[in-house]
C-alpha cells in the first residue's frame, strides 16, 4: 500500500475521527511525522489539518533525528529507570 | 406468505405484569414482509391489558403513539376472538415495539426483516424499505434499506470490537507518561489523569486533569508529585497510590491520596512503596499489584478497604504490570522490565495465569476485566497495537494512531481513552466500539 507523509500538529479532538480511521492508513510518528494511507480520504485528511508534504525521506529524517534525541535521554537515566522503558528503537516508515 | 400466531399471555415474573409471546418473556418477535402477525390475545390473562404497536419502545408511557398502517385490532382482550393483527409489508417500520396501553413495561420488540431466515426471494415484489434514518439497535444488524434523508442505500453491518476504531481525544494540558487514569467503566468522556513523568527538570508531576470527553481541565494537584502511579475511582471519587518520585532519588513511593472530586487528602500508605505496578478500583475498594519495589520487581498485592491496606496473595510472576477491574475481577497484562504476553486473573482471591496475548507488551494500556478486556500499545518496540479478549480469547483488532507507551487509560472495552505516553506526550485517543456499522452502498 503507497502512503503519503506530512507533519501536522495533532491539535486533540478530531484532528483525527473513528471515521476517517476507517477510510485510510494513518500512523502517528516522533516529530509530528504522519503516514497516511493514499487515496482521497487520506488527501483530504491532509488538507484538514494543514499537514506539511513531505516525501518519504524527509519523513524519515525528522522521525530518525526525534528517535535519535529520544535515545540520548534514555541513555543518560539510571540504569533502575532505564528499566522502565526499553530504549527507543529507530523506526523505518511504512 | 403466511398468517402466524402469537399466542400472548400475561403474568408477573416478580417485576410487575408482562407479555409473554408463545411463553417466552417480551419475547422479541421477528417478522417478515408478506407475512400476517396476529397477537392472540383470548386467554383470560389478557384482560385488561390491550396490545398494540408503536414505533416507540414501550408506547404512550414514553410518549409514543399507536403504530396504525396494517393494523387491526378484534375483541376484548381475555374473551374468545381478541386479537391485534399487523399485515407486514415492504412500508412496515422496521423496528416496532408491542406494549400495553394501560400499563408500562409489559412489551416487547417486533422487528421486520430481522429473522435469519429471510432470504431476498421472501421480499421479492416488495420496495426495499424507506427509513428517514439509520437504524441504531443491533436489531437491525444485516438490514438493507434506503435513507430518504441522504438519498442512498444503506446496509447494517455488526458492530463490537471487531469494528472498533481510535479517533484523537482532547490534548492533556501536561504533555508526560506514566500518569495513572481512571474515571468511568462505561464511557470515556469522564475521566481522572494525575501525576506522571514530564522528562525533564523534576520531572514528576502532581498535576490532575478532568476529561469530559472533548477537553481536559486541570483540577487540584496532588499533595506528592508522582509518576508511574496507579489508582482508582471516578472523576468525583478517586484514589491516588504508589509511584516514583523525582531525581535523583526516584524514590519508590507508599502514598495513598482521596479525591473527592475537588482536591486531595493523603490517607493510609501501602505497606509496600513502589511503582509501575497495576492499581484499579474505588475510593472503598482497590487493589495494588507489582511494580518496582527496589532494588528489582515485586509480585506483592495489597487491597484497600477505604482506611487501610492489607497483604494478599502474590502475582504469580513478580514483574512491572498495567491492570484493570475491581477487588474480585481484576486482570493485569504484560510486564516490565522485559515486554510480555502474559495475563494474570484476579478472583477476589488469587492470581491464575490465563491465556497469552498474541502481542508482547511492556507498559501497555489495559481496560476492562475477565470476562471483557482491551490491551493496547506499550513497548516493545513501541506498538500501538490493540487486543481484545472476549473471556476466552484474544483477538487482534484496530491499531491506535499514536504508539502510545505507558498511558493512562479509563473505560471499557467498548468507550475508553488513553492519555499520554513515553516519550512524554499531550496526545489523547478514544476508542469506540460501537454496536453496529452502517454502511452506504456505492456504485461506480
Amino acid at each position: 500500500m503507497a502512503n503519503k507523509y506530512c507533519t501536522a500538529n495533532n491539535w486533540g479532538k478530531d484532528f483525527f475521527t473513528h471515521e476517517e480511521r476507517t477510510n485510510f492508513y494513518l500512523s502517528g510518528q516522533p516529530g509530528n511525522v504522519w503516514v497516511v494511507g493514499d487515496n482521497t480520504h487520506g488527501d483530504a485528511w491532509i488538507v484538514k489539518v494543514s499537514g506539511v508534504s513531505k516525501t518519504q525521506a524527509e519523513a524519515q529524517a525528522i522521525v530518525d533525528a526525534e528517535v535519535a534525541t529520544a535515545q540520548a535521554a534514555w541513555d543518560a537515566e539510571s540504569d533502575e529507570h532505564k528499566a522502565l522503558h526499553s530504549r527507543p528503537t529507530d523506526i523505518t516508515l511504512p | 406468505m403466511a398468517t402466524i400466531t402469537l399466542t400472548v399471555t400475561v403474568a408477573n415474573p416478580g417485576s410487575g405484569n408482562r407479555y409473554y409471546i408463545d411463553g417466552v418473556l417480551q419475547a422479541t418477535v421477528s417478522a417478515i414482509p408478506g407475512n400476517t402477525y396476529i397477537f392472540d390475545q383470548a386467554d383470560g390473562t389478557n384482560s385488561g391489558h390491550p396490545l398494540r404497536l408503536s414505533i416507540t419502545s414501550n408506547g404512550t408511557h414514553s410518549g409514543g403513539s399507536a403504530y396504525t398502517d396494517g393494523v387491526t385490532t378484534s375483541g376484548t382482550p381475555g374473551s374468545s376472538g381478541a386479537y391485534t393483527q399487523i399485515v407486514v409489508d415492504a412500508t412496515t417500520v422496521q423496528t416496532l415495539y408491542y406494549y400495553c396501553t394501560a400499563h408500562s413495561g409489559m412489551g416487547g420488540s417486533f422487528n421486520v426483516g430481522s429473522s435469519s431466515t429471510v432470504k431476498l426471494k421472501d421480499i421479492k415484489g416488495f420496495t426495499v424499505q424507506t427509513l428517514s434514518s439509520d437504524p441504531t439497535t443491533p436489531a437491525s444488524v444485516g438490514q438493507f434499506y434506503f435513507n430518504s434523508t441522504s438519498n442512498t442505500f444503506k446496509y447494517v453491518q455488526p458492530g463490537g470490537a471487531a469494528a472498533g476504531t481510535w479517533a484523537s481525544g482532547g490534548a492533556l494540558g501536561t504533555a508526560r507518561y506514566g500518569a495513572a487514569g481512571t474515571g468511568s467503566t462505561s464511557t470515556q468522556a469522564a475521566g481522572l489523569v494525575f501525576g506522571g513523568d514530564t522528562g525533564s527538570g523534576t520531572r514528576m508531576v502532581a498535576v490532575t486533569e478532568e476529561y469530559n470527553g472533548t477537553a481536559w481541565t486541570e483540577k487540584n494537584d496532588l499533595n506528592t508529585a508522582r509518576g508511574q502511579s496507579a489508582g482508582g475511582g471516578t472523576t468525583t471519587a478517586a484514589l491516588a497510590f504508589s509511584g516514583e518520585g523525582p531525581p535523583p532519588g526516584y524514590a519508590k513511593l507508599a502514598v495513598t491520596e482521596n479525591y473527592n472530586g475537588s482536591s486531595w487528602t493523603e490517607v493510609a500508605d501501602l505497606n509496600t512503596a513502589r511503582y509501575a505496578g497495576a492499581g484499579f478500583g474505588t475510593t472503598t475498594a482497590a487493589l495494588m499489584t507489582g511494580g518496582t519495589a527496589g532494588p528489582g520487581v515485586t509480585a506483592d498485592t495489597e487491597t484497600w478497604n477505604g482506611s487501610a491496606w492489607t497483604e494478599v496473595n502474590n502475582l504469580n510472576t513478580a514483574r512491572g504490570v498495567k491492570g484493570s477491574g475491581t477487588t474480585t475481577d481484576g486482570v493485569v497484562v504484560g510486564s516490565s522490565p522485559s515486554a510480555s504476553t502474559a495475563f494474570e486473573n484476579w478472583d477476589g482471591t488469587s492470581w491464575t495465569n490465563s491465556t497469552a496475548m498474541s502481542s508482547a507488551r511492556s507498559n501497555a494500556g489495559c481496560v476492562g476485566n475477565t470476562t471483557l478486556a482491551l490491551a493496547f500499545g506499550g513497548t516493545t518496540p513501541a506498538s500501538g497495537k490493540t487486543e481484545y479478549w472476549d473471556g476466552s480469547a484474544w483477538t487482534e483488532v484496530a491499531d491506535m494512531a499514536n504508539s502510545l507507551n505507558n498511558t493512562g487509560a479509563s473505560g471499557n472495552t467498548t468507550a475508553c481513552f488513553a492519555a499520554g505516553g513515553y516519550p512524554q506526550t499531550t496526545a489523547t485517543e478514544e476508542w469506540t466500539a460501537p454496536d453496529l456499522v452502517i454502511k452506504t452502498v456505492t456504485t461506480s
